[in-house]
């Protein structure tokens, strides 16, 4: 595979993006908070691979290229706007979303997600960038130490000490009362019933009101 | 329990996975789709042309017999009635006529007699070809392989195209395709040069043609020449096109300076096919294949016209004269209700 990818080959290439397109795309919107953005991350994410895929080690051995990927990703979305820039004139030829729903608007808007949403950001948002990026990668996308430090051209140390620092900050918003461990709120909350002849855009909104003030 | 396991689980427990939804199949497919399109290989500098008229042979002089023949009205009357086009441009034949000349009048003459419905906006072109990609560039690229016959449909009203996917099934993608265009060409031959040109040279305007092993910004008129009768090419062979446009692309087709015509009469998957070509610095030619009894369209196909090696950023690729880079053939085509029909 990654003679193949190193050579162009396309078809290597469509196999890539069907087996990690969709985990690009998640790891994309924990590091930049908006789905729009982390659509276009995923497109630039490949058209970067695809320019940066001589540099792929060429050692079969060195196992998957998840955590190249996830690299060029990370690279990506830490500076979206220089990657649309180089990649301008392709990502104009991009067809725009069509009108299905490809985030379905229902599908987080129940009291529940979206405070949910709203403390993930407001804990995300005490982190540094990069105690962002250790714990997107190693938390939420699964890579091991070692592949986000291959991730992250850093040594797997600092990945560790980043989680360990990242851990150590949300615990303290934990302790601080600003953080609840959600894993048990989880099956506390439930979305409140709707009152009659209220609709779900009512809801949202209530919500998006509440959310605004607790920022 | 690691204290990798241990500072990863905590996080997990403290904080939720926000992405808790992800793209619709329907948007992971369109991307997939427009990444496959760019994920093309580095565009080649184009060789200046080393000659300006040294280059004008027979093959131009060949073009300029073809163009008198359609300015003394050896084309021109193509657009009669139905069924009497042949007979009429046979008639019109010119005394001093080409080969080549002669071989675009009874092609065009051919296209003009075809039966034609238009078709409805909801309806669909079908077309199925048979193609292979065998060159040195190809195989640089590792996109050769064998032979593959696809079937693919282009809805009328310019909105989506279909074809066979992953699964072998047949799937509609929200694609633009170029049919509301190519259905209302001018069907004056040198409109209709003019109308390609320029969609061609629209920056807005994505063109990919399968038959260039290499991305291709025309600069010299030379450059052009092969540019548009490649194109012309490609539209034919969706084989499915009013006649009198289909009649024009041919005339078109014989206007452009340094068509030839190959003596020897091919054969391509049991298709004798005689080759009509357009050679751009003396090296890469772009063949139309015609039936040599019918004058119908049957592929098209490109090769060198000499040895060639390519610059780096193709690999210094060698090519040897005769190599063939893409061929294909037109197996069917027709009009039908939806994607997924046949004729």
């Amino acid at each position: 595979m990654r003679a193949r990818i190193r050579a162009g080959d396309r078809d290597a290439f469509r196999d890539l993006f069907g087996e990690y397109a969709r985990a690009i795309h998640h790891h994309a919107y924990r590091l930049t908070g908006d789905w729009s953005t982390a659509e276009d991350v995923v497109s630039l994410t490949f058209l970067e691979a695809w320019r940066l895929r001589e540099r792929v080690d060429p050692d079969e051995d060195a196992g998957p290229l998840r955590a190249w990927l996830y690299g060029v990703a990370t690279n990506v979305a830490r500076n979206v706007r220089r990657a649309a820039r180089r990649h301008s004139a392709a990502m104009a030829r991009l067809p725009r979303p069509g009108p299905e729903p490809d985030h379905a608007d229902g599908v987080a808007t129940t009291m529940y997600e979206r405070e949910r949403l709203a403390l993930v950001r407001r804990a995300m948002a005490r982190l540094r960038k990069n105690e962002r990026e250790v714990l997107t990668l190693c938390v939420w996308s699964g890579l091991g130490y070692a592949e986000a430090a291959q991730a992250l051209d850093v040594p797997v140390g600092t990945v560790r000490s980043r989680l360990s620092r990242a851990r150590r900050k949300l615990a303290g918003l934990v302790d601080a009362g600003g953080l609840s461990p959600v894993a048990k709120k989880a099956e506390e909350i439930r979305e409140p019933a709707a009152r009659p002849g209220q609709t779900r855009r009512d809801r949202t909104n209530a919500v998006r009101f509440a959310q605004e003030n607790t920022r | 329990m690691t204290r990798e396991h241990d500072d990863r689980d905590e996080l997990a427990r403290l904080l939720p996975d926000p992405a808790d939804r992800g793209l619709s199949t329907h948007r992971h497919r369109q991307i997939q789709e427009f990444l496959m399109t760019e994920m093309q290989p580095p565009q080649r500098p184009v060789r200046r042309p080393r000659r300006g008229f040294a280059l004008v042979t027979a093959s131009v002089l060949a073009a300029a017999a073809v163009a008198a023949g359609a300015a003394t009205g050896g084309f021109g009357l193509l657009s009669g009635e139905p069924g009497a086009g042949a007979d009429v441009v046979a008639t019109q034949q010119p005394s001093a006529e080409t080969p080549v000349a002669a071989t675009f009048r009874l092609a065009a003459a051919h296209a003009a007699t075809q039966e034609w419905t238009d078709p409805r906006p909801d309806q669909w072109t079908y077309t199925k070809y048979w193609s292979q990609e065998p060159g040195p560039l190809a195989e640089h690229y590792r996109w050769s392989g064998p032979p593959v016959t696809r079937e693919w449909w282009e809805k009328i009203d310019g909105t989506k195209v279909a074809g066979p996917q992953e699964t072998e099934r047949v799937e509609e993608l929200v694609l633009d395709n170029r049919l509301p265009f190519l259905m209302a060409l001018p069907t004056d031959p040198q409109e209709l040069l003019a109308a390609l040109r320029e969609e061609l040279a629209d920056p807005n305007r994505m063109r990919l043609d399968h038959a260039m092993p290499f991305s291709f910004e025309p600069k010299t008129e030379e450059e052009w020449n092969l540019a548009l009768y490649s194109n012309i090419s490609s539209i034919l062979q969706i084989g499915v096109l009013p006649p009198d446009v289909t009649s024009a692309l041919w005339q078109a087709a014989a206007l452009i300076p340094g068509v030839v015509q190959r003596d020897e009469i091919i054969e391509i998957e049991g298709r004798k096919a005689v080759a009509v070509s357009v050679v751009l610095d003396g090296w890469f030619e772009v063949q139309l294949l015609l039936d040599p009894d019918t004058h119908e369209y049957v592929g098209r196909r490109t090769l060198y016209a000499a040895d060639h090696t390519y610059g780096p950023d193709q690999g210094n690729v060698r090519a040897k004269k005769g190599e063939v880079e893409y061929v294909t053939i037109r197996l069917d085509s027709g009009i039908v209700d939806k994607a997924g029909d046949t004729t």
